[in-house]
């Protein structure tokens, strides 16, 4: 399937009633979960793969990147209303969205992010568009050998990325590799840790593990924490329009903002939080006068909403072209992917191309459906903040159950699911990084059957592979660098 | 008081710091003794993978060890809030530790009665007790969001979720 027929297939596919629905469910739910602080993306799409297992890859494409497009849209609605972020990766909207919202200009800050979040994320999907091509030759020419040595890329650099300690993180992401092991071993199917219960002589189950890491902590610390989020809501948010104007007038720093996140994205281990960080301190660097910025500018705003966005396309270059997530959204994806019995890389950008340009598509959409839909429902969205948290914990925390039974209705599951919540609530409030953990159960069972497929092909003589000591020197020099460059 | 409440605070974090790395070697070092019985191939990976990881938990242990005799009582790890009292730490883990109880009622809910009865009685219970609202009130929730659930996985995907011992002994009664 050449790449004209791949793209008009995926759109085609797109369009159909039943995928656009999920898209349109995907949007829905994003919205949600981007705009509750503490809840999150990483949530959202855990909550969405046991679905997945009863959905071909058409429906469930939609659904999830849907979700993932549009949480780091609607997340800036807490940031500016209340000065609390609603994911991660806009924590620096609010330097300049909060105070704009206390000068009253609270129409404006939201106007221009859902706009730019809009066009970064359009960008971010033409950005994915554009690498395909240029990829593809080089996805081509990697054997099994590449493809285990981008594995130790990736997750190195997550694990030196992610949180404060690269030591801790590299420990996590050992530790999410082993976990990964229990069960039969690839070669032998010989039972590993796996105590005498028939439950663990399956693998364990990845749902029920993220959920666990990271659904539960951030429910119980929610639940632990509040009433409401907020008290007042029953301000209006008018003028949204005079922030489009804004980011007209400023369409050169959408632009470069867009450009920088799609780049951050690319890289693992970076994400939408690194993303939204360093547009922010660009503008501030770039921009002149700068004087305004952490008191009410709106291009500390449009920066940083700009690039978050557009990241999440950055993301899924490596994601589907070598099967390297960067990010937990992206491990979590990726098990998506291989529940459908699609394998990245070679599989995916050849005999599976139109996927590829559904997700692009999805992308896109998603982004100008959620768009739309935080600038012209802000104040029905902004009405959950109202609602107490001990209702909406518990909603959340009872799907949360039942996605870690669906896949395989076993009570083991459940078991699972409490254990990863209190070793991720731990994990969490001693300064742990739980995504590396994500990701090294992820990726271990593919690293160890890549390990064995390549040392029965080329012996040990695999590491010296030109192209495979090109990648071994960056994870080398990443995670010297990593190591390095740690905050003290 | 700031300073000590903050030293307080940083010392029982340092502590939980050291036991949890120490859970980490004793686990790794474990499960690699397990898989000492294994096959070559079934063992190469995890064996590989373990050691490395185990070497490095040590050093991060020995290191949070040797970090927390290093400082001195007095010297705090963190800025205290204006309004810290030293107990908000406390107080969060004890609501933490119930908020765990609750979910780990939940999870033996289901296991005796099936995934809907398990969280029909865990909202209507959690909702009015937490969130205080009405007996009609919180039947409602629990009702109405059970049956979105119901609609959800049995109606729409057909998936049966989890029955629980308590039917298992009715239909083995019965049947």
């Amino acid at each position: 399937m050449d790449m004209l027929e791949a793209m008009q297939t995926g759109l085609f596919i797109l369009f159909q009633p039943k995928y656009l629905a999920m898209l349109v469910a995907g949007v829905l739910m994003g919205s949600v979960v981007g705009f509750v602080p503490g809840i999150g993306g990483v949530v959202g799409v855990a909550l969405l793969l046991p679905f997945t297992f009863f959905m071909p890859p058409e429906a469930s494409l939609p659904l999830i990147i849907g979700l993932v497009a549009v949480v780091s849209t609607a997340d800036t609605i807490p940031c500016v209303l209340i000065g609390t972020p609603g994911s991660a990766g806009s924590q620096a909207t609010i330097l300049d969205g909060y105070p704009l919202a206390q000068q009253g200009h609270a129409g404006m800050a939201l106007g221009a992010a859902f706009f730019v979040s809009g066009v970064g994320g359009v960008i971010g999907a033409l950005m994915l568009s554009v690498s395909v091509p240029i990829f593809k030759p080089l996805v081509m020419s990697f054997g099994i050998s590449e493809f285990l040595a981008m594995s130790f890329l990736g997750l190195s650099m997550v694990a030196v990325l992610s949180g404060g300690s690269p030591l801790r993180g590299i420990i996590a992401a050992g530790l999410g590799v082993l976990i990964a092991m229990i069960g039969p071993d690839p070669i032998n199917t010989i039972g590993r840790w796996y105590m005498g219960t028939p439950y663990l002589l399956a693998k364990l189950n990845v749902v029920a593990v993220a959920l666990g890491l990271f659904g539960i902590p951030e429910l119980v610390d929610l639940a632990v924490r509040g009433t409401q989020i907020v008290r007042d809501s029953d301000r209006k948010i008018e003028r949204k329009f005079s922030g489009v104007q804004e980011a007209f007038r400023h369409k050169r720093l959408v632009l470069g903002s867009s450009i920088i996140g799609a780049w951050i994205g690319f890289l693992p281990g970076m994400g939408t939080v690194v993303a939204n960080w360093v547009s922010y301190s660009c503008a501030v660097m770039l921009c002149k006068p700068n004087d305004k910025f952490g008191k009410g500018d709106i291009r500390g705003v449009i920066a940083p909403e700009s690039a978050n966005n557009a990241s999440v396309g950055g993301a899924l270059i490596p994601t589907l072209a070598f099967g390297i997530p960067g990010s937990t959204i992206m491990a979590l994806l990726l098990a998506a992917l291989w529940i459908q019995g699609i394998t990245p890389g070679h599989d995916l950008l050849t005999g599976k191309l139109h996927l590829v340009y559904l997700i692009i598509w999805s992308l896109a959409f998603a982004n100008i459906l959620g768009a739309l839909l935080a600038y012209f429902f802000t104040n029905q969205i902004a009405q959950l903040t109202r609602v107490p948290i001990h209702l909406l914990a518990p909603l959340i925390l009872v799907p949360i159950f039942g996605g870690a039974l669906l896949a395989t209705n076993n009570i083991g599951d459940v078991i699972v699911l409490l254990i990863f919540g209190v070793i991720g609530w731990i994990m969490k409030h001693l300064g742990w990084p739980r995504p590396a953990m994500v990701l090294g159960f992820v990726l271990g069972p593919v690293m160890e059957k890549y390990y064995f497929q390549t040392t029965m092909v080329y012996d040990s003589s695999w590491v010296f592979r030109p192209i495979v000591l090109v990648i071994l020197a960056l994870t080398a020099l990443g995670v010297f660098f990593g190591f390095k460059l740690r905050p003290k | 008081m700031e300073r000590e409440t903050g030293t307080v605070r940083a010392m029982w974090k340092e502590t939980a710091n050291i036991i949890f790395n120490a859970v980490v070697v004793l686990v790794l070092a474990a499960a690699l003794y397990a898989s000492f019985g294994w096959p070559r191939e079934t063992a190469l990976f995890p064996q590989t993978v373990g050691t490395l990881i185990l070497v490095l938990a040590c050093i991060s242990l020995g290191r949070e060890i040797y970090a927390a005799r290093k400082r001195s009582p007095g010297e705090r790890t963190d800025t205290p809030a204006p309004d810290e009292e030293g107990t908000e730490d406390l107080d969060f883990f004890v609501k933490s530790v119930a908020m765990f109880a609750w979910l780990l009622g939940f999870g033996a809910g289901i296991w005796v009665l099936g995934f809907y009865g398990a969280a029909f009685f865990f909202l209507l219970l959690y909702i009015r007790l937490r969130a205080e609202i009405t007996v009609l009130g919180s039947l409602m929730w629990a009702a109405g969001t059970v049956a979105t659930i119901v609609l959800l996985f049995d109606v729409l995907l057909g998936v049966d979720l989890y029955r629980g011992l308590a039917w298992t002994l009715v239909m083995d009664l019965v049947g």
